[in-house]
């Protein structure tokens, strides 16, 4: 029994370590908000036009905002603005060349601790038209990408917090980890019926 | 006997009931977890399910796949899913669900008006499923609704129900396995826990998915065939096993793989019956006809009187009638090529008919350990190697079991071919429709579909544990459900990083 026990808790302490060293690094740099899944280019802007994409939610810490654009092969010209929706200038990224389906980074300010609704506008300054990705039923693809890369010990903390939004979170923030609990409750409860069975 | 014997045989009868419920509620608690953590609506058409169920329950009838003008989603539904932003989050890895207190503000709003419940279920991805499952389920949407929950709120109730459901699962493979390997007590709960904690298991066992009353009814037959072997086919136990199989054909058409094996049993059990001598068989198979005739009589009443639904599997008699529907390419020798191909290695004579190199090793193998969402994202490369190294030791001991326990296994080659036979039903029936909708140009096969086989992995888990001997048997098991469990925690922060970070 005692010699099970032991096994169990060696076991348990050996993961337990490589669970911690794998939380503690880095992950990659993610997206910190939904983006339309970019299935096809859509939304044809030609010289001289805008596209505007209303109602676009910047969650704090965004760095920068990137797009995928299609050229039909030859280079072109943009500008690229995002506003504020009372119309503050968050960013103005000026005319840039792009290339056929170059993934479009444009930085910006960081957004800091809270979040902002904007417009973003794209407009065609040059001489060619250009398209962006998206899907013809969710609107063209941006993605908001944060500063940093995360670690998981940096960001449980935001995890839990952005976990409650619009489901069913009986216990707020800490929901997420309580789960996660009984996962490991389950596992507790599994070990004590083998012991429990095999000192029979 | 004396009274203190009696109470005694009634302690240790409550001891093993006692471990049986705990590894029912090991995976109670497993998938809880699961169902807390996957986000609304990100299982497998799950959407669609829930579709299902709304429709059944808000007007009395199941969808049906000619009904193309309706629309698939209620107003409530389509609201709800606008709400999660399902279509630019679903199978997309750089789509993350809304969790900012705006997004909350906006989502609020949506669900807060009382859209129609009753204006969806038209033919989707789910319609052509029997009604079952969706009848079980729609008892907790009613309660949910007569509450006041919303669409969200009552997703959440349905998936606790299929939750339930699941821990039902891995208590019916507990008491398949005791009854499979009576000598090794630690068999039955090693092989029911490594079942309920298995990451995929919890993840599709808590989301709404007809898969999952499928699962259980599976687990249920597999426990009825072996307790009727040891003990004799009783006419209670006969029409049980009727009842079980009726009611897995009126759950998901891919339970009907066990079905040749389960008729073999039956053939079995009854001959077995008649060479004892001891008992007439006319009370057991009165047993199976009456009961077989009155379940299947209730269910087709039902289906086809009441709904004018097709009780036949979907999309199943065009091989068999020989019927191709415009596509030149099926063939029963293209049929069983694919089905050799689809599981062994491919010979050098066959044309090559399947896209994966390995599909036993990258749809089955890979999404039976787990993959998660709408399969966009999975563990690390390495970690599926690792199991298959673990795989390989226990296969060593499961032979080491089966050499050393080789003349109790002649005695019983018999039910060795049953459950050979459910396995090779369900195998020829998930490549019999996945070589129709690849001739077609579509993917069918999921890792999923191998549920109905769940009580069988538990029962290799558990010969494993018997062929490592008296003496490492307890470290074995211990170490197959903290490793087991340690893959679960892994793919609930996998998920939680997937959606969240």
């Amino acid at each position: 029994m005692a010699k099970l026990t032991l096994f169990a808790a060696s076991l348990v302490a050996v993961l337990a370590l490589a669970a911690a060293v794998w939380l503690s690094t880095d992950g990659p740099d993610t997206p910190s908000s939904p983006g339309a899944l970019p299935q096809n280019f859509i939304a044809g802007i030609g010289p001289g036009q805008r596209l505007c994409i209303a109602d676009q939610i910047i969650p704090p810490g965004t760095a920068r905002i990137e797009m995928t654009l299609s050229t039909y092969g030859r280079p072109l010209v943009a500008a690229i603005a995002v506003t504020g929706r009372a119309g503050d200038k968050l960013i103005l990224a000026g005319s840039r060349r792009f290339r056929e389906a170059q993934n479009v980074v444009v930085p910006v300010a960081p957004t800091a601790n809270r979040e902002q609704l904007a417009t973003i506008c794209l407009r065609n300054i040059g001489q060619t038209k250009f398209q962006i990705a998206g899907s013809p039923t969710s609107g063209p693809s941006l993605r908001y990408p944060g500063a940093t890369q995360f670690s998981w010990t940096d960001i449980a903390g935001d995890i839990g917090e952005r976990f409650q939004r619009v489901r069913v979170a009986p216990f707020g923030a800490a929901t997420a980890w309580l789960a996660l609990a009984l996962a490991l409750a389950a596992i507790a409860l599994g070990v004590g019926t083998v012991i429990r069975t095999a000192r029979r | 006997m004396s009274t203190a014997e009696q109470a005694g045989l009634r302690r240790g009868g409550w001891r093993r009931q006692s471990v049986a419920l705990a590894c029912a509620g090991a995976t109670l608690l497993s998938a809880v977890a699961w169902a807390v953590v996957t986000p609304p609506f990100h299982a497998p058409d799950e959407p669609s399910h829930f579709a299902y169920v709304q429709r059944l329950a808000e007007t009395g009838t199941p969808p049906s796949p000619s009904e193309v003008s309706r629309p698939g989603w209620s107003s409530a539904q389509a609201a709800a899913l606008r709400a999660v932003r399902f279509p630019s989050v679903r199978a997309n890895p750089r789509g993350k669900p809304p969790w900012t207190v705006l997004d909350q503000q906006r989502a609020d709003l949506e669900l807060s008006h009382r859209l129609a419940q009753n204006d969806g279920g038209g033919a989707d991805a789910a319609s052509t499923y029997p009604p079952l499952y969706y009848s079980v389920e729609s008892v907790g949407y009613l309660a949910s609704d007569a509450l006041g929950a919303n669409v969200i709120e009552q997703l959440t109730v349905l998936r606790l129900i299929s939750c339930l459901l699941t821990s039902l699962t891995a208590l019916f493979i507990f008491f398949f396995i005791r009854e499979l390997l009576p000598g090794t007590p630690l068999a039955a709960p090693v092989g029911a826990l490594s079942v309920g904690l298995l990451p995929y298991v919890g993840f599709i066992g808590s989301s709404v998915n007809s898969d999952v009353l499928m699962m259980t009814l599976s687990a249920a037959l597999f426990w009825l065939v072996a307790r009727s072997w040891r003990r004799g086919l009783t006419d209670g136990a006969a029409v049980w096993i009727v009842a079980v199989l009726v009611a897995g054909w009126a759950t998901k058409p891919i339970f009907l793989g066990l079905v040749p094996g389960a008729v073999l049993a039956i053939v079995f059990l009854l001959l077995r019956l008649r060479s004892s001598g001891g008992r007439s068989l006319a009370r057991p198979l009165a047993a199976l006809i009456i009961a077989g005739g009155v379940a299947a009589g209730l269910y087709l009443a039902i289906s086809s009187g009441l709904w004018a639904r097709s009780t036949q599997p979907p999309g199943s008699s065009d091989l068999v009638s020989g019927s191709a529907s415009g596509q030149a390419q099926k063939s029963l020798t293209g049929f069983l090529s694919y089905l050799w191909q689809y599981w062994l290695p491919r010979l050098p004579f066959l044309t090559d008919q399947v896209a994966e190199p390995y599909p036993l090793w990258e749809t089955m193998f890979k999404g039976f350990i787990g993959r998660f969402g709408w399969l966009e994202y999975q563990f690390p490369a390495w970690l599926y190697d690792a199991v298959l190294v673990c795989w390989v030791g226990l296969l060593a001991l499961i032979a080491r079991a089966l050499v050393v326990g080789r003349a109790a296994l002649r005695s019983r080659a018999g039910e060795l071919l049953v459950y050979m036979t459910m396995m090779a039903g369900v195998a020829g029936l998930i490549s019999l429709v996945g070589y129709q909708l690849r001739t077609e140009g579509a993917s069918f096969e999921q890792a999923r579909y191998l549920f109905p086989l769940l009580a069988l992995f538990g029962a290799l888990i558990g010969l494993a544990v018997r062929g490592a001997g008296q003496q490492l048997a307890p470290y074995l098991g211990i170490a197959i459900v903290i490793g087991t469990g340690a893959l679960n925690i892994g793919g609930l922060l996998m998920t939680l990083g997937r959606f969240y970070a």
